[in-house]
C-alpha cells in the first residue's frame, strides 16, 4: 500500500465507527449434503432470521447466484456446484422456499463469464438440469445480466456512500426492477480480496458489455467475450463512456486496492436484502480452479444467512477461522485491503462480532479453518 | 494392377486396424488375443517365419510402413508397403486404399494455453488431428492413417494413447498405435498395470472397430468450411478445428470439390479460398446465398501461407492471419443450431454424422479431460424418435429425450473416455 492508498483508507474509516454501523442477526446451521436434508436446513436457517415470508411475500425477488469463471474450468474434474459455483440444488431449494413464502416472481441472475447468451444455456454448459430447476416453483426466470438482454436501457444506480472508485454503475435493469435482492454465495477464499462471500459475489452484477475487457469505448458491447480484468481489477482502461468513469484516475491501479473498494461500491449501488452463504461443500485457496497455489475441495457442512451482508460476511469470515477486522497484511487480507472494514466505514454494516447476534449454531461449533492466504 | 503382396491378405486394407508391433517374438502376439488390432507394422529385417505364421493363424496382416526407401525391403519380404509421408506429400489423388502421414499432433488438452491465471479464463484448447482427417476424408476415399511415435525416452500415460486413437477414429481416421519403450517392455513382461492399461486401450479400439460402418456415414452438420490443400486444409488447429472446437457440426468441403452437390443441406458456409475458386464455383456460392444460405467469404487478399513441408499446425503468423476472419466466423455461428448444439462439453470434441440411408444420426464424443463428464445436453435440429448411448465400457443405455425449440433435446448421463449416441430420426 502506498501513502496515497493509506490515506484513502484512513480517510474512509472514521465515517462510521464499528459500534455505529448497522447490524442484523446472522443464522448458522449445520447441513452436510445437498440431499434430502437441504430443504429443511435452509428453511430452518431462514426461520432463525425471522422467516422468508417477511422478506419476499408478494414481492419480485432477484437472486444473484455465483457462477464465476467459465464452466469449462473445474477443480480436479469435480462438479462446479461442490467447489466454486452456487450449487444447483440450493438454487432449486431457494426457488421452492421463496414460492412457499409467497414470492410473486423469482428471477435468478448472473453475469455469465464471457457471454451475453441465455443464462439457461450457461447453466446447461455447467452440467445443470435446467428443466428440473424451472419446475422447482412457478414463475422462475433466469437472466444473464452480462449485457442488456431483452431490456431497453441500462439502469444507472448511484452509490449511496458516494463510491470509493466509481460514483455509480450502469447495470441490467433486473437489479433495479426488483423488490428484493438476494446474494447466493459460496464460502470461499479469493485471490484478490482474501475472501469471497455474499458481498464479493455481487461484483458479478457489473455487465461485461460495459465493464469488460472488450467493452466498447463509448457504447456497450452487447456480445462480450471476456472478463473485467482491464477495467475493474487493473484499471487499465475506463468502462464504456456511456457509463460513469472512475472518480479519481490517479488512484492506485493495484487490484488489491481496487477490488475491495469496487465490491463496496457495488453493494452501495444496490444494497442486499438477504445474504446466503453455502458452506456445505466448497473449495479453499481461491475462488476458482484458475487460481494458482494449493486448492482443495472441502466439506465444512454449514449454511449462513442474514439480512445485512456485512454482518453475514463478518460471521462467515469468522467461521473460516479469520479475524473479520484484520488489517491488510494479516490473512486472509495478506495483500489486499479488508472489504468488510471498507463496507463498515461506508456505513453498510458492522464488522464487530460483539454487535452481531448469531442464532442457531455458534461460530465456534462450526469453525472450519481455511488456509492463510 | 493389384500389387502381389495385397493378394495374400486376410483382410481388406480399408478394414485394417493398425499398430506398430513391439516384438519379433511370435508369442508376443498372444497380447492380441482379444484385440481388434489386425494389422501390424513390422520391421522386415527381423521378421521370422514363425512370427509370420503366428500372425497368419490369428488373421493378422503384416505390413511395412516407412519412407520410400523401405519399399524395396518390403517387396523383398513379400509384405505390403505403405509409404508414410509429410501431410503435404500424401498422394491424395491416387487409388491407394490407405494413405499414411507421419505428421500429427499428440491430441489432448493444451496445458500451455490452460495454465493457471489470476482471473477467470475461457475453455481450454484441445490439440487435435480431427480437422486434418475431416478435410482429407472429404478429398479422398482412401483410409487416412497418422503414424506418430512417442518422443524417445518419454512415458506416455494411457489416457494419451486413448485420446490419440479416439481423436482419429471419431472422425473416421486411424492412429497407428506406437507404444513407448517403457510400456512395451512392461507389456511384454506381463506387468499387471501395463496389462490393465492395454485392456483399456483395446476397449476403445474394439469400440470403433466393432462399428466400422460409421466410417461410411457422412457429416450431418449444416455448416461448411471451404478450404484448399494449399490454404491450410492439411494443418491442424485451423478453421475446421476452431469451428468444431465450439461443437458446431461441420462439413469440410475442399475447394477442389466445391459444386452444387457438395453444398446440399448446408445453411451456412465459410469460404477461406475465394481466390482459388473457378467461375462455376463462384456461381454455386451465388446460388447458395440467393436461396437463403449464409456465406462468409474471406477477403480476396486474405490467404493462409502455404504450409512448409515440416508444418503440422498453425504457427504464429498463420494465427494472426486467421484472427482477421475468426471474429466474423464466430459471430455468424454464435448460438446457431447447425445440426446439433451441445452443452457441458468444453473438454470434449464431437462429430455429428448421418447414415447413408439418412435414418440414423451418430453423435461421437471424445473426452480429453482426466475425469468423466456428466450431464451433457444436446439440442438437435429436428426431431428424433429415440436415442441410445453406447460406450467402450459396455454401456448401452437409452437417453432421455425432450422437446426443444429446434427439435429434440437429449440428456447424456456420463462419458468416461469416449461414447457415441445413436439417434433414430423421425
Amino acid at each position: 500500500m502506498n501513502r496515497r492508498d493509506f490515506l484513502a483508507l484512513a480517510g474512509a474509516l472514521p465515517v462510521f465507527a464499528a459500534k455505529d454501523a448497522p447490524t442484523a442477526p446472522v443464522a448458522i446451521t449445520r447441513c452436510h449434503t445437498y440431499g434430502d436434508e437441504l430443504t429443511s436446513s435452509m428453511s430452518d436457517l431462514f426461520d432463525k432470521i425471522g422467516g422468508l415470508s417477511r422478506i419476499v411475500k408478494n414481492k419480485t425477488v432477484t437472486v444473484k447466484v455465483n457462477l464465476t469463471g467459465s464452466p469449462a474450468l473445474r477443480l480436479k474434474g469435480k462438479a462446479l456446484g461442490v467447489t466454486h459455483y452456487t450449487h444447483p440444488k440450493t438454487i432449486g431449494t431457494m426457488a421452492y422456499l421463496m414460492h412457499r413464502a409467497g414470492a410473486k416472481r423469482v428471477r435468478f441472475v448472473e453475469s455469465a463469464w464471457g457471454t451475453s447468451g441465455p443464462l439457461e444455456e450457461y447453466m446447461l454448459d455447467s452440467g445443470w438440469n435446467v428443466r428440473a430447476l424451472l419446475s422447482a416453483a412457478p414463475n422462475i426466470e433466469f437472466v444473464n445480466t452480462n449485457g442488456l438482454g431483452t431490456a431497453k436501457k441500462y439502469s444507472r444506480l448511484k452509490i449511496s456512500h458516494g463510491g470509493y472508485i466509481f460514483p455509480s454503475f450502469d447495470l441490467n435493469p433486473a437489479y433495479e426492477d426488483t423488490d428484493v435482492l438476494v446474494s447466493m454465495a459460496k464460502l470461499k477464499n479469493h485471490a484478490t480480496c482474501g475472501i469471497t462471500l455474499s458481498m464479493k459475489n455481487m461484483f458479478g452484477i457489473t455487465p461485461a458489455s460495459i465493464y469488460g475487457d472488450d467493452a466498447g469505448l463509448d457504447e456497450p458491447n452487447e456480445n462480450p467475450t471476456s472478463g473485467r480484468g482491464a477495467v475493474c481489477h487493473a484499471g487499465k482502461r475506463q468502462p464504456a463512456s456511456a457509463a460513469a468513469p472512475e472518480k479519481d484516475l490517479n488512484s492506485s491501479r493495484s487490484s488489491f486496492y481496487r477490488m475491495p473498494r469496487i465490491v463496496c461500491d457495488v453493494i452501495g449501488a444496490r444494497p442486499l436484502d438477504l445474504a446466503f452463504i453455502d458452506g456445505i461443500e466448497t473449495m479453499t485457496g481461491g475462488e476458482g480452479p484458475w487460481v494458482g497455489g494449493e486448492l482443495q475441495h472441502v466439506k465444512p457442512g454449514l449454511l449462513i444467512a442474514g439480512t445485512n451482508c456485512v454482518t453475514t460476511d463478518t460471521v462467515g469470515t469468522a467461521v473460516m477461522g479469520y479475524d473479520p477486522r484484520a488489517q491488510q497484511g494479516t490473512p486472509p487480507f495478506s495483500r489486499c485491503d479488508n472489504t468488510l472494514l471498507l463496507a463498515e466505514a461506508a456505513g453498510i454494516g458492522t464488522t464487530d462480532l460483539k454487535n452481531i447476534e448469531v442464532t442457531g449454531a455458534s461460530i465456534s461449533e462450526v469453525l472450519y479453518r481455511f488456509p492463510h492466504v | 494392377m493389384i500389387p502381389v503382396a495385397l493378394l495374400f491378405l486376410a483382410l481388406a486394407p480399408t478394414d485394417w486396424v493398425p499398430m506398430r508391433w513391439i516384438s519379433p517374438d511370435p508369442h508376443s502376439l498372444e497380447l492380441l488375443e482379444d484385440s481388434s488390432i489386425n494389422c501390424l507394422a513390422v520391421d522386415p529385417a527381423i521378421l521370422t517365419k514363425e512370427f509370420r505364421e503366428a500372425a497368419k493363424t490369428r488373421k493378422i496382416d503384416l505390413v511395412v510402413i516407412g519412407d520410400a526407401d523401405q519399399k524395396a525391403k518390403a517387396e523383398q519380404a513379400g509384405l505390403p508397403f505403405l509409404e508414410e509421408t509429410d501431410r503435404g506429400k500424401m498422394k491424395l489423388g491416387s487409388s491407394d486404399p490407405v494413405l499414411v502421414s507421419r505428421q500429427a499432433v499428440w491430441p489432448g488438452i493444451n496445458i500451455a494455453e490452460g495454465e493457471a491465471e489470476a482471473m477467470p479464463s475461457g475453455a481450454p484448447w484441445i490439440d487435435t488431428n480431427a480437422g486434418f482427417f475431416r478435410f482429407t476424408r472429404a478429398l479422398t476415399k482412401a483410409r487416412i492413417w497418422v503414424s506418430s511415435a512417442p518422443p524417445p525416452n518419454r512415458i506416455i500415460p494411457v489416457s494419451r494413447y486413448i485420446h490419440a486413437i479416439a481423436d482419429a477414429a471419431f472422425v473416421g481416421g486411424n492412429w497407428v498405435l506406437t507404444l513407448d519403450r517403457d510400456f512395451s517392455q512392461k507389456l511384454l513382461s506381463q506387468d499387471e498395470k501395463a496389462l490393465a492399461d492395454w485392456k483399456q486401450i483395446n476397449a476403445v479400439i474394439r469400440f470403433y472397430a466393432a462399428h466400422r460402418q460409421w466410417n461410411d456415414y457422412r457429416p450431418a452438420g449444416e455448416m461448411a468450411v471451404i478450404q484448399g490443400v494449399k490454404n491450410g486444409g492439411l494443418l491442424s488447429g485451423g478453421v475446421l478445428d476452431m469451428v468444431s472446437s465450439r461443437h458446431t457440426p461441420i462439413r469440410a468441403i475442399p475447394a477442389e470439390h466445391l459444386d452444387t452437390q457438395a453444398m446440399q443441406g448446408i445453411r451456412m458456409a465459410v469460404n477461406t479460398s475465394p481466390a482459388s475458386l473457378s467461375t462455376e464455383q463462384k456461381a454455386v456460392l451465388k446460388q447458395f446465398t440467393a436461396s437463403g444460405g449464409s456465406l462468409f467469404s474471406a477477403p480476396d487478399d486474405w490467404i493462409m501461407p502455404e504450409p512448409r513441408p515440416d508444418q503440422v499446425t498453425l504457427d504464429k503468423t498463420d494465427i494472426t492471419s486467421l484472427d482477421k476472419i475468426w471474429k466474423e466466423v464466430t459471430s455468424m455461428t454464435n448460438r446457431q443450431n447447425l445440426g446439433a448444439r451441445l452443452f457441458n462439453v468444453s473438454s470434449m470434441l464431437s462429430n455429428f454424422t448421418v447414415s447413408p440411408d439418412g435414418k440414423l444420426y451418430i453423435l461421437h464424443l471424445v473426452n480429453f479431460s482426466d475425469y468423466p463428464i456428466e450431464d451433457i445436453t444436446v439440442h438437435l435440429h429436428g426431431k428424433v424418435k429415440s436415442g441410445k448411448l453406447i460406450t467402450p465400457e459396455g454401456l448401452n443405455q437409452s437417453v432421455e429425450l425432450f422437446e426443444v425449440d429446434e427439435g429434440s433435446g437429449a440428456e447424456i448421463s456420463k462419458i468416461i473416455s469416449v461414447g457415441a449416441v445413436i439417434f433414430e430420426r423421425q
